[in-house]
């Protein structure tokens, strides 16, 4: 029984050990809040809705036109 | 993304694009090709711009509602951009209140082919991918400047009858994860984006695939992929955990973990060698327009979501 607990307790130990780890190298692979400034424009995506938006706020569009989604893999 | 970190980061730029514009993206592939209403404003539009010779589209452009184009910049750099943004602001200044404030007509019938969406049901698994380098046996981030630097982005889309399968798969004391969800995994999300758009593996590049859930939800898996030839390729581990809840997913996390070597035609610049990558797939509740935006490998849907036929 003893055995067991020990073996038992190296196991959770060794994986909340596996998991502190896998947040840190989580925490590298997310973009950092500096990479992320540029998600404080309110990028649209549907270029009608875009329209309609402009008419009502009276202003002009900006489009970002990429071959790949600009807000997504590129 | 060096648009990202050097224009679209700065303040200016950003006080600018808040206050004068109305902000909006789109992928020039669907667009261009897109034979709808909104496929047909975007070429006018094009034909007015210097984009109308070329064969992509791609760039900013600044234009009226009702269509009239107003500027075109593809520079990177904050100053070239903030000096077409002021230009453009200045004509349309000079711009009638007719021209300013067109009403914009119904939108028809919409191309479906290139204006996929999420379908009824389905749920979003946003997936991060960045370089790493490693250091005293651990993995960090690679260093600021480096071609390819920044974490990239895309969406695994699972359809609802997918994730049926997974509350099956769970409640039978786990297995293998479903196939189709397994092979769109490997083809179109276990790839380097993170210099441009990667081209996505053939199924015969699979060359060791392993992908587990057991009853408790714990993901395990592990892949080697390559290309024929051996010029590139990704070998790696994969963990994490999943929970299903009344035929929804309410969770989905998986840390995948490898080396990633070679580049692909619109990826160059890869670090020589079988280098460190690291990816995080993490469930998402796509509340938010950047979160629905198709995944990258959608571009031929029915290759997406059957990825076997």
């Amino acid at each position: 029984m003893m055995k067991f607990g020990v073996t038992l307790g190296f196991i959770f130990a060794l994986q909340a050990a596996l998991t502190m780890a896998n947040e840190k190298v989580i925490a590298e692979i997310l973009p950092s809040p500096s990479e992320s400034a540029w998600l404080e424009i309110d990028w649209k995506t549907d270029l009608w809705e875009a329209r309609r938006e402009a008419v009502r706020t009276g202003k002009p569009i900006y489009l970002w036109e990429m071959d790949g989604h600009p807000l997504g893999c590129v | 993304m060096t648009d990202r970190l050097l224009v679209f980061s700065d303040p200016e730029v950003q006080k600018l694009l808040k206050d004068k514009f109305v902000a909006v993206t789109g992928d020039d592939w669907f667009q261009r090709r897109r034979n709808d209403d909104e496929g047909e404003f975007f070429r006018a539009v094009v034909a007015q711009s210097p984009r109308r010779e070329s064969h992509t589209k791609q760039g900013h452009y600044v234009l009226t509602a009702g269509g009239k184009f107003l500027g075109f910049n593809n520079n990177r750099g904050p100053e070239r951009r903030l000096k077409m943004m002021r230009e453009a602001l200045e004509k349309w200044e000079e711009l009638r209140d007719s021209e300013k404030g067109l009403e914009v007509p119904g939108q028809g019938k919409v191309d479906g082919r290139y204006h996929p969406e999420l379908p009824e049901g389905a749920q979003i698994v946003k997936v991060f991918t960045r370089c790493l380098e490693e250091e005293e046996g651990k993995l960090r981030k690679m260093s600021d400047g480096q071609v390819g630097h920044q974490a990239a982005v895309d969406h695994l889309w699972l359809r609802r009858e997918e994730i049926a399968e997974f509350g099956r798969l769970l409640a039978s004391g786990g297995g293998e994860f479903p196939q189709d969800v397994a092979v769109r995994i490997a083809k179109f999300h276990l790839l380097d984006n993170t210099r441009g758009e990667p081209r996505s593996w053939k199924k015969d590049e699979i060359k060791e695939w392993s992908l587990k859930v057991d009853a408790q939800g714990v993901i395990s898996g592990s892949f080697a992929i390559a290309s024929n030839d051996e010029t590139m390729g990704y070998r790696g581990t994969i963990k994490g955990r999943l929970v299903v809840s009344g035929g929804r997913l309410e969770h989905f996390e998986a840390l995948v973990l490898g080396k990633h070597w070679g580049e692909s035609q619109y990826t160059r610049g890869a670090r020589p060698g079988k280098t460190p990558l690291g990816q995080f797939f993490r469930l998402n509740e796509g509340k938010l327009a950047r979160d629905r935006i198709p995944p990258q490998g959608i571009r031929w849907a029915p290759g997406y979501w059957e990825p076997e036929g």
